[in-house]
């Protein structure tokens, strides 16, 4: 019995998982903040848009995470999915965990910082992009950090075997 | 989504009793709060309204916000009604935001004791029902006159049946009407305290603290005032303890200051006795407590999302109803304006 | 008065009488005069600062009351007002200045004015109640004697009027009637006289 493609597709499928649910979680706290002052202040849209939409990056960061890995596995060009180790799955598992969680977290703690930026967009809004946006993104640099390392750990911390070659500059 | 829990950061351990944590859950309702709270009067405003050489010039400056008369008109009936439509209004949509029916139910009782509290002392001293009545209780006031009439208190709802029981009970002991107000007034606030317990509200609890122990210093300083020979009406259940407030009564107007020393409450006792021992008024008190029930109101500002940041919203819109009331009204009768500052500001 | 008055000895004595007693009369009311007029001007003194403290104490009544009522609810206004504990009963019993009935007013109060609880009233109503209850006492007082002044002043100018008719009328007309009559009886005294001297001059001859 060799489970290893199936830890290798779990791995791709909780980065993309964890980081959505996040990503998800953050865009609704921070969406429904901005619906709150546009009820009142329609003509801010603008501003609230790039607040809203920061959260969904993490949710691209985990489908980037698991399409790498896709990749990788020489996937769409045909790849022998028996050639899958349980080492290497557990190794492909293992990659996939910091883009996952890293998202998951990440996110939904920027949809608050978003939604704590738009109040005060409602209230300063020369303040918006100063401090609402530069916060957010303070916490986005994190979620960042965890897909370095996933993608580190799939460019150089995996000995691929053969069939992953041609896809290995990607 | 997490309930509110207490979450007590720097700031509420260094000012106000702690407001609680966030509830995303209301995010949409507090951010539509927060944009609106930003049309709440600016102190500059009102500043101006007391300042206003007359009523019309008062009125005038109010022109351009939500509280504009129809039509430029400057009757005072025409402002009385403008105040209460608004008053209305920000409970409709307080009754909107809330998601929780029991902080609803909670905020409406407030109708409801002050309706009964009316109703008991008509029954009780043989008077018809007659009206004036709010109808914004939980319970409507025909059903008020007709379980009173019919003295079947369990029609009631468990808070109001104990009111009434006590009231009742506190008025036939000595025939004094004012017994009817102390009994309802400390049930009222016991049923707020454990309401805020029971759905858990740290928020909601401090805040009915706050009231009680603002409520009693008023009471005691009235008290003292009247130099009645009774001493009741102090309420149960605030922060500070009621002994304190008993030592209070008897002591020297130069003691009160040390007596609440080690309370949150000593500017509102030392400024305002000073105040009332000068001027015979309690203006000032009761601007130094409208003043700390606010800024406690005024520390959700922490909170982002929340059911804190709406309760908060419907009292600051009440208390904002409130001064342009009073500045209008004092305005109206040629009052002083150094009366309304003091007062105010 | 002259001219339906007949001149003779009796009517000039019962002349002279009146004459006396019309003098009396004004010299009594004239004392009487005098002593409403200074009762008058003793309450008139009372009243001033009086009132003007009623008006102060009213006034700051009126403006604490404002001030309550508008800080606090409307309804909690009624709750707290609709059933007052303050029982009011007065009565009126007359005493006598001068001879003049000027009232005065008994009160009875009783209960205490504060008639409400604390929690949802401003403590200006307090003020605004005994500073009523204040005024009260004064605002009955004021009344007594505003009463009073204006009985005594309505007397004050009958009176006046008495001395003046008893002075300037009565009295000059009365001894305008002696000297006619005096006159009179004169007259017919000389007429007597030359008429016996003339029946004396005839006997004689």
């Amino acid at each position: 019995m060799d489970y290893g493609m199936a830890l290798a597709l779990l791995g791709a499928g909780l980065a993309a998982f964890l980081a959505g649910i996040g990503s998800a979680f953050g865009i609704s706290i921070a969406g429904r903040a901005a619906t709150g002052v546009l009820s009142e202040k329609p003509e801010r849209y603008g501003q609230m848009f790039v607040m809203v939409v920061l959260p969904g990056t993490q949710g691209f960061y985990g489908f980037l995470g698991a399409f790498i890995v896709m990749l990788q596995m020489n996937f769409f060009g045909g790849g022998l999915a028996q050639e899958v180790g349980i080492k290497l799955g557990l190794q492909i598992l293992a990659s996939c965990l910091p883009v996952g969680i890293a998202g998951l977290f990440s996110a939904i703690q920027q949809g608050k910082v978003c939604a704590g930026g738009i109040l005060m967009a409602a209230k300063r809004p020369e303040m918006a992009f100063k401090a609402g946006v530069v916060y957010a993104v303070m916490v986005e640099i994190y979620a960042i950090l965890g897909l370095l390392v996933t993608l580190f750990i799939l460019w150089f911390g995996i000995k691929w075997p053969e069939f992953a070659t041609a896809a290995a500059g990607a | 989504m997490p309930k509110a829990r207490p979450e007590q950061s720097v700031f509420e351990f260094l000012t106000y009793p702690q407001v609680g944590g966030d509830d995303w859950a209301y995010m949409s309702q507090s951010a539509q709060v927060r944009t609106l709270e930003m049309q709440l009067l600016s102190r500059t405003v009102l500043m101006d309204m007391a300042n206003a050489p007359d009523f019309s010039a008062a009125v005038a400056s109010l022109a351009a916000g939500e509280y504009a008369l129809p039509q430029g008109s400057a009757r005072f009936e025409d402002v009385q009604t403008v105040l209460l439509e608004k008053r209305a209004n920000v409970r409709e949509l307080f009754a909107d935001w809330m998601l929780d029916a029991a902080v609803v139910a909670l905020f409406k009782s407030r109708h409801d004791f002050a309706n009964l509290r009316l109703a008991l002392r008509r029954t009780l001293t043989d008077r018809p029902f007659g009206a004036d009545y709010s109808e914004e209780g939980n319970m409507p006031p025909e059903l008020i006159e007709h379980v009173l009439e019919e003295e079947n208190y369990d029609l009631f709802p468990p808070y109001m049946r104990r009111a009434t029981e006590q009231a009742v009970l506190g008025y036939y002991q000595n025939k004094d009407i004012r017994q009817i107000d102390y009994a309802i007034d400390q049930v009222e606030a016991d049923h707020k305290l454990a309401e805020a317990a029971r759905i858990e509200s740290v928020f909601l609890l401090n805040l009915f603290r706050i009231q009680v122990d603002l409520t009693n210093i008023r009471t005691m300083l009235r008290l003292r005032f009247a130099d009645a020979q009774h001493r009741q009406g102090l309420l149960a259940g605030g922060f500070v303890e009621l002994e304190r407030f008993r030592q209070g009564l008897e002591l020297g107007s130069e003691a009160l200051g040390q007596l609440f020393f080690a309370t949150p409450y000593h500017r509102i006792v030392d400024a305002g006795v000073a105040y009332l021992t000068s001027s015979q008024s309690f203006l000032k008190v009761e601007q130094l407590c409208d003043e700390y029930l606010i800024g406690f109101l005024r520390s959700t500002g922490q909170v982002t999302a929340g059911p804190q940041v709406i309760v908060a919203y419907l009292l600051m819109k009440e208390h904002e109803i409130r001064t342009v009331r009073l500045i209008l009204t004092a305005k109206k009768n040629l009052l002083d304006t150094k009366l309304i500052l003091d007062r105010v500001a | 008065m002259i001219s339906n008055v007949s001149a003779t000895r009796m009517a000039l004595l019962s002349l002279r009488k009146r004459v006396a007693l019309a003098s009396r009369g004004h010299r009594l009311l004239s004392e009487k005069r005098d002593e409403i007029s200074r009762q008058l001007i003793k309450i008139a003194r009372d009243i001033q600062p009086l009132r003007r403290q009623v008006e102060s104490e009213l006034s700051q009544t009126f403006r604490r009351f404002m001030l309550a009522r508008a800080s606090m609810e409307p309804e909690h206004v009624t709750a707290a007002l609709a059933v007052p504990t303050k029982k009011f009963s007065m009565a009126m019993e007359f005493a006598s200045v001068m001879n003049v009935k000027v009232p005065h007013l008994l009160k009875d109060i009783e209960g205490e004015i504060i008639c409400y609880g604390y929690a949802t009233t401003s403590g200006e109503m307090d003020v605004a109640l005994l500073s009523l209850e204040r005024a009260f006492d004064l605002l009955i007082e004021l009344a007594e004697k505003e009463k009073q002044a204006r009985l005594l002043a309505v007397e004050l100018q009958m009176t006046r009027r008495r001395v003046n008719v008893l002075e300037h009328v009565v009295i000059p007309e009365i001894h305008e009637t002696i000297r006619y009559i005096h006159d009179k009886l004169s007259e017919a005294e000389r007429d007597n006289t030359s008429r016996l001297m003339k029946i004396t001059d005839i006997i004689r001859k």
